[in-house]
């Protein structure tokens, strides 16, 4: 077992870059989405395998990048012993909290797409968001964290009542109208980023270096949201 | 002490009473302001001055004490009561478990830690399985 040092030895190193997902087929399908969207999200899956995806700037966003996530550190698509260290025990269950807190985040941005079609915010981040999710996912795997009882595919059902009531209420908000439905967005994305550099300190260097690339999604989510708001509301 | 079935049930109900303090006792610190911050949402929404005590729970006792008798009120103006039934435990390791339940028939689970001479205490971190015990 080696430190965080030799992590970062070989941090230019990608995982993330397998095939899509049923849930990201599914979300890309079921919502029509331009054929150079999906483009843009199989084009930084292919730079997360070669290595780390930088922020995605403003015109790209503009031409319909998603801020894809790419998951770094240790080689393979397994947990890689030679870099992978030891997380504390509350380490992992914060992992693993934020694994099916990410989960609402998608969630509402599905829900809320649903109810504002017109609206191609929504659909381009829940891709996003899923990424997000299976970023995070790679990482519990890597550290042996059982995700086998979550189940991903419920849209908007979640066995923990904490996380059920926020959805329920971010839905609820966002239903009031398309542009509170962006409020909420900018809302989770702002507190997405205050919980990811919360859940940073202390950890090994390759969630680390997960958790800044989540951030600079959820910076580009919250740019997309702020746009879309300033749209509406001229 | 209470053994974690009877603590799923006296969540729900200090939920549907408001009961600040029953649902304090009932939970690690933590969880309790996850808790405080699920439900304080909704009104943060609609007013600003609640949203910046909601922000200051962690470090303000003033301010948690007053979202406590906010959020107190519209649980007991709302007042909902659903149907909790089929319990069941699930072990996670030495010291949690998860009681698994259905809630007006939708599948459910809370995560419950033991601590120490306190027993057991709602712990929304504990939903995963722990298989070499405490850190």
């Amino acid at each position: 077992m080696r430190g965080a040092g030799a992590t970062a030895e070989r941090i230019d190193r990608t995982v993330f870059a397998g095939p899509k997902s049923p849930h990201t087929s599914l979300i890309l399908s079921k919502y029509n989405v331009p054929d150079h969207y999906q483009g843009a999200y199989m084009k930084s899956d292919r730079r997360a395998f070669f290595g780390r995806i930088s922020r995605l700037g403003a015109a790209f966003f503009a031409a319909g990048s998603v801020g894809t996530v790419s998951l770094q550190a240790s080689g393979g698509n397994g947990r890689d012993d030679e870099t992978a260290v030891e997380l504390t025990e509350a380490q992992r269950d914060m992992l693993f909290y934020i694994y099916q807190e990410e989960k609402v985040a998608r969630d509402v941005y599905i829900t809320l797409g649903e109810q504002y079609p017109q609206e191609s915010t929504f659909a381009l981040i829940q891709l996003s968001e899923q990424s997000h999710i299976e970023a995070v996912g790679t990482l519990c795997e890597r550290y042996g964290i059982d995700l086998s009882y979550v189940d991903l595919d419920a849209v908007g059902l979640f066995e923990l009542p904490v996380l059920q009531q926020l959805y329920d209420t971010c839905v609820a908000q966002g239903s009031i109208s398309r542009l509170e439905g962006l409020r909420v967005g900018e809302l989770i994305e702002l507190t997405d980023l205050d919980d990811l550099e919360s859940a940073a300190v202390g950890m090994p260097e390759d969630v680390v270096s997960v958790f800044e690339s989540l951030k600079e999604g959820s910076e580009s989510h919250l740019d997309a949201f702020r746009r879309a708001i300033s749209r509406l509301e001229a | 002490m209470p053994v974690p079935e009877a603590l799923v049930a006296i969540y729900y109900r200090a939920l549907e009473t408001g009961d600040m303090n029953a649902l304090r006792n009932l939970m690690v610190p933590e969880s309790y302001l996850m808790t405080l911050e699920a439900f304080g949402l909704k009104r943060s929404f609609t007013d600003p001055e609640f949203k910046a005590l909601l922000q200051r729970i962690e470090t303000d006792g003033a301010a948690r004490f007053e979202v406590e008798c906010i959020i107190a009120r519209m649980l007991r103006r709302e007042r909902k009561s659903p149907q909790i039934a089929h319990l069941r435990r699930e072990p996670l390791g030495q010291d949690r478990c998860a009681v698994i339940y259905t809630e007006d028939n939708i599948p459910k689970k809370l995560s419950f830690s033991k601590q120490g001479t306190a027993g057991w205490r709602l712990d929304y971190y504990a939903g995963r399985r722990r298989d070499g015990g405490a850190d």
